[in-house]
């Protein structure tokens, strides 16, 4: 049945594709530069803080809801050229990527935990899913699952093109029924799975035409529900359905928006979309229209 | 069912075909992989260009100026982001970061972005072997970088000898380079040793304008430089001159040597006058608008420039035949030799162990004999300065005093005293003055400054063309004796066989004859009184402090008669002298008479018949004396009869040390007639008063 079912579910998503565009309209709220060097994520937390890696200052950047800044420096341990950081149950995670760690880095600088990665992993990102943890790893193109003692459950994946194979799995995001939502960036698509690697569905696919994906980087989900999903290369973002329907584009006057070098994405409740501009080392925050 | 499903599955293929088999060309129309395309976005087919994403930028990147559709920089970030591959410090690298202005280099065939501006894609290509094969290039260049090649694509001019620092020399095991450092094959230089392409620093160790960390991790040895008078951070620190670097936070180093396009050999800073050779590089600072003119170059001392060495001298790397130059003698990195000696100031003035030498001219005059060992004989003798008094009495006179500096300065002149006049005596009086050391020469000395024959050419000071006698005509400072022993005995008491003598004087009187050749023929006569110790000349004649000043004639002690000429002669020719067998009984010509010399009468030289006063003998006007009619270096006026037959023999009226014959006398003008029987019996005090 499965050999059936994989190309008659992409060749569906060809078919629900046209060249019918969907604009959503941005308008850009405000812009952070901090001082930042090359910053990759962000996350935020239910006061509406904002948290940026900013790895190569060897930091975290503060973006309060009140609209001040501050930073957070790792006390006795450092992290150097991390990648991805996420906000979990009132910690701050970092993949300290080059060291095959993660890290809890706590709002006061003190690193609370320190999690050595086996098999040479080198996470790009980590995200909650539940009680446990995902990691994506740039050396085994794999994904890993860590239980609620951050100890390693199982991973799957492999360097490769098909389904449950990877080129490079980036940036992450968890859809409803725990569906991993997962940014395979030289593959260039987007895809999401069962927790455990099972069930593939398309959300976004290869291409440089609006509704496709080059290099998909920040993945996040609004209050929509709407997966939203960076293109590090063209700069778009563009907004798909859980089932890998293309949604639209984010515009502002009437083009889209073309960010430099965009990577990690949050939306927050307020509907806004806040993207790190990594080329440009910089914060930027769009308002979505409704 | 199943056949239902299979159908399907085409029908719904077929539908979808379009939209997978859009597939990708190259811009030369040849169909691609998939993986191109990874990278070579705009070799997507068929891309609708209403709702294309592309960036609108018309072909990005330029290849020797034509356009070229490949990626640019934003292209390789997409990876290079820490997702894929990690080069965001890089990419945050003020060194040769996207977008670098490369106008000023010389490119050859790197493609270049469409502002004409360096991008990844310049030096790196992922079409380029895999690092880990056989000839890949680390990390995807274009070109190799273990032998620079990559690097001089574009700075190919500073690579040019002595004007940049050398490539591909061996830099020794002992450096103190950053274990990362990249090294070319076998450990060699190469332009990424201290150039980081990527790192934070331009030049890896190099904090500001200050290289001292990068230069003496290989060049340790040569910041001995620092805090010296040639460290001119320090030294120099609030000055400047019309020659010279400007000095403001910089390493020592960069006062003469610049690592890329110096201006002259050596990685030379400045200009300089190219008619000065290697000479040049000192005298552009120690000139009198330099830096250094405090120490101005003036070289009528040591002899350097066009002057090849005549042997090889290991010590100081010197091969026969290389041309002697300031750092000859100099190694301007080190203040002292063995780095015993700290600067306590800048500007310090040096001293024998200092100054930049190479070697010290120390109590061995390590610096002076590595050239001059012959002269090395005088460290043993009455002149060496390790002797009791001279080091105290040198220091006291404020003056250098190694073994050879004591004397000499190489830069003032060949001696140490040349303030005018004659050096030789100048500086020879600093110690035999009478005052300090026991051997003194303060009076009745062999006429000095004045001008001689030599048949050996012997030396003297020059004074307007001429040659005039000095110390240094008869001495050698150098070589106490040159027939004997080297004295070991302070203050050893000299005689003709030593004394420092430049021509051993003994047995036959040479250094005297040298000058004096026309009294050599006292030789073998009864007025040759050489003995084992002592010369023909010697027992009548003293060169130094001898009893008169004319014909320097030597003590006489209590000696009878009136005259200084009695008193020489009766010296031997008393009874119990050694010519007590020539008694003169008559003597003393009446002295209350002026006679007229020879010369002032118009008849010949006053040396036909000299007459003297009581201060020497006189040309004009004086007294009847023994030397007026005795040449005590001649037994006959006669050359055939010059040497006497036999020892004491007997002398006449034609010998006799007799000066001329009678009827050249002046006697005829008082004595008439009777000359000739004065003349004979003059010593014969009964007969001479028969007339």
């Amino acid at each position: 049945m499965n050999k059936y079912l994989i190309p008659l579910l992409i060749s569906g998503i060809s078919l629900g594709q046209g060249p019918i565009v969907l604009e959503i309209n941005f308008s850009l709220v405000q812009e952070y530069e901090a001082g930042f060097t090359f910053p990759t994520d962000l996350c935020g937390n239910e006061q509406g803080d904002v948290f940026v890696l900013d790895a190569m200052n060897d930091r975290v950047v503060v973006l309060k809801a009140n609209g001040g800044t501050s930073e957070i420096k790792p006390q006795r341990d450092s992290f150097y050229k991390a990648v991805g950081i996420a906000y979990i149950k009132g910690d701050l995670w970092i993949a300290d990527t080059p060291r095959s760690r993660l890290l809890k880095l706590q709002l006061d600088g003190r690193i609370s935990e320190v999690i050595k990665l086996d098999h040479g992993i080198e996470p790009v990102d980590v995200i909650a899913a539940g009680a446990y943890k995902v990691v994506s790893d740039r050396m085994n193109h794999s994904i890993t699952v860590l239980d609620e003692n951050a100890k390693e459950k199982y991973h799957w994946g492999s360097r490769g093109e098909g389904f449950g194979q990877f080129i490079n799995p980036g940036f992450m995001a968890m859809a409803p029924e725990n569906r991993l939502i997962i940014g395979d960036i030289l593959n260039r698509r987007v895809v999401s799975y069962s927790q455990s690697g099972r069930y593939p569905q398309v959300i976004a696919k290869p291409g440089v035409e609006r509704g496709q994906i080059f290099r998909p980087k920040g993945i996040d989900l609004d209050a929509q529900g709407r997966i939203w999903i960076a293109d590090g290369y063209t700069g778009a973002i563009q907004a798909f359905s859980v089932s890998g329907k293309f949604i639209g584009i984010a515009t502002t006057k009437g083009k889209s928006i073309a960010l430099k070098g965009p990577m990690g994405i949050w939306v927050d409740k307020q509907n806004r979309l806040w993207v790190v501009e990594a080329f440009a080392s910089k914060v930027s925050v769009w308002q979505i229209s409704k | 069912m199943k056949i239902f499903f299979k159908l399907m599955s085409v029908l719904i293929f077929l539908i979808g075909l379009p939209s997978v088999m859009l597939g990708q060309h190259n811009p030369d129309g040849r169909k691609v992989s998939l993986e191109c395309v990874t990278c070579h976005v705009s070799w997507h087919d068929a891309v609708n260009s209403k709702v294309s994403l592309l960036p609108e930028v018309d072909a990005p990147i330029q290849l020797q100026g034509i356009p070229a559709r490949i990626p640019m920089a934003a292209m390789c970030f997409t990876c290079h982001d820490g997702t894929v591959k990690d080069s965001r410090q890089i990419f945050s690298s003020n060194n040769h970061k996207p977008g670098m202005q490369v106008q000023h280099a010389d490119l050859q065939g790197m493609p270049l972005d469409k502002n004409g501006n360096i991008y990844c894609g310049t030096c790196h290509t992922p079409h380029s072997l895999k690092p880990d094969r056989i000839g890949g290039l680390a990390p995807f260049l274009r070109k190799e970088k273990i032998n620079s090649a990559l690097c001089l694509s574009c700075h190919s001019t500073q690579s040019k000898d002595h004007l940049n620092h050398p490539l591909k020399v061996k830099v020794g095991a002992g450096n103190k380079m950053a274990k990362n450092t990249f090294w070319g094959k076998d450990g060699t230089i190469e332009c990424m040793t201290c150039h980081p392409i990527h790192g934070t620093q331009a030049v890896t160790g190099v904090q500001g304008n200050d290289r001292s960390e990068l230069c003496s991790s290989c060049h340790e040895a040569y910041f001995k430089i620092k805090l010296t008078d040639h460290d001119l951070t320090s030294s120099l620190k609030n000055k400047s001159g019309t020659i010279g670097p400007e000095l403001g936070g910089k390493d020592p180093c960069v006062a003469c040597h610049v690592s890329h396009g110096a201006k002259a050999k050596h990685m030379w800073a400045m200009e300089i006058d190219p008619k000065l050779g290697e000479n040049g590089y000192c005298i552009g600072c120690h000139s009198n608008d330099g830096l250094g003119r405090a120490k101005v170059y003036s070289h009528v001392g040591h002899p350097v420039s066009g002057n090849p060495a005549k042997q090889n001298v290991p010590a100081l790397g010197i091969k026969m035949g290389d041309e002697l130059l300031c750092k000859t003698c100099h190694d301007p990195h080190q203040w002292e030799f063995s780095q015993k000696h700290g600067l306590s100031t800048a500007n310090e003035e040096g001293t024998e162990y200092t100054s930049f030498l190479r070697l010290p001219d120390d109590a061995q005059g390590q610096l002076c004999v590595t050239c001059h060992q012959n002269q090395s004989t005088m460290f043993s003798s009455d002149h060496s300065v390790s002797r009791e008094g001279f080091q105290q009495f040198f220091r006291e006179s404020n003056t250098l005093h190694g073994q050879c500096t004591v004397c000499h300065d190489s830069h003032t002149d060949a001696l140490n005293s040349s303030t005018g006049g004659d050096p030789y005596a100048l500086l020879c009086l600093r110690c035999h003055d009478g005052e300090h050391f026991p051997t003194s020469v303060v009076h009745n000395n062999h006429p000095m400054g004045v001008p001689f024959k030599s048949t050996s050419k012997l030396g003297g000071y020059k004074k307007d063309g001429q040659t005039l006698l000095s110390c240094n005509t008869c001495h050698d400072p150098h070589k106490w004796g040159k027939t004997v022993e080297p004295s070991k005995t302070a203050d050893l008491k000299g005689d003709d066989r030593n004394s420092f003598l430049n021509i051993s004087n003994w047995p036959e009187p040479k250094l005297c004859l040298d000058c004096h050749s026309k009294k050599a023929t006292v030789l073998k006569t009864d007025h040759d009184l050489s003995d084992p110790s002592r010369s023909a000349c010697s027992l009548c004649h003293t060169p130094h402090n001898a009893e008169t000043q004319y014909g320097i004639l030597a003590r006489w002690g209590g000696s009878p008669g009136e005259s200084f000429n009695e008193k020489h002669c009766f010296s031997c020719h008393n009874k119990d002298g050694l010519a007590r067998k020539k008694l003169v009984e008559g003597y003393s010509h009446p002295r209350e008479f002026g006679i007229l010399s020879p010369a002032a009468r118009g008849q010949g030289s006053w040396l036909d018949f000299p007459i003297f006063t009581e201060g020497g003998p006189s040309q004009t006007v004086g007294h009847i004396d023994c030397f007026t009619c005795h040449d005590p270096h001649t037994w006959s006026y006669k050359p055939g009869l010059q040497k006497p037959g036999s020892a004491n023999e007997e002398g006449n009226d034609l010998s006799s040390f007799l000066r001329n014959p009678s009827q050249l006398t002046l006697c005829t003008d008082c004595h008439g007639e009777s000359t000739l029987w004065k003349y004979n019996y003059y010593h014969d005090p009964v007969k001479r008063k028969r007339y």
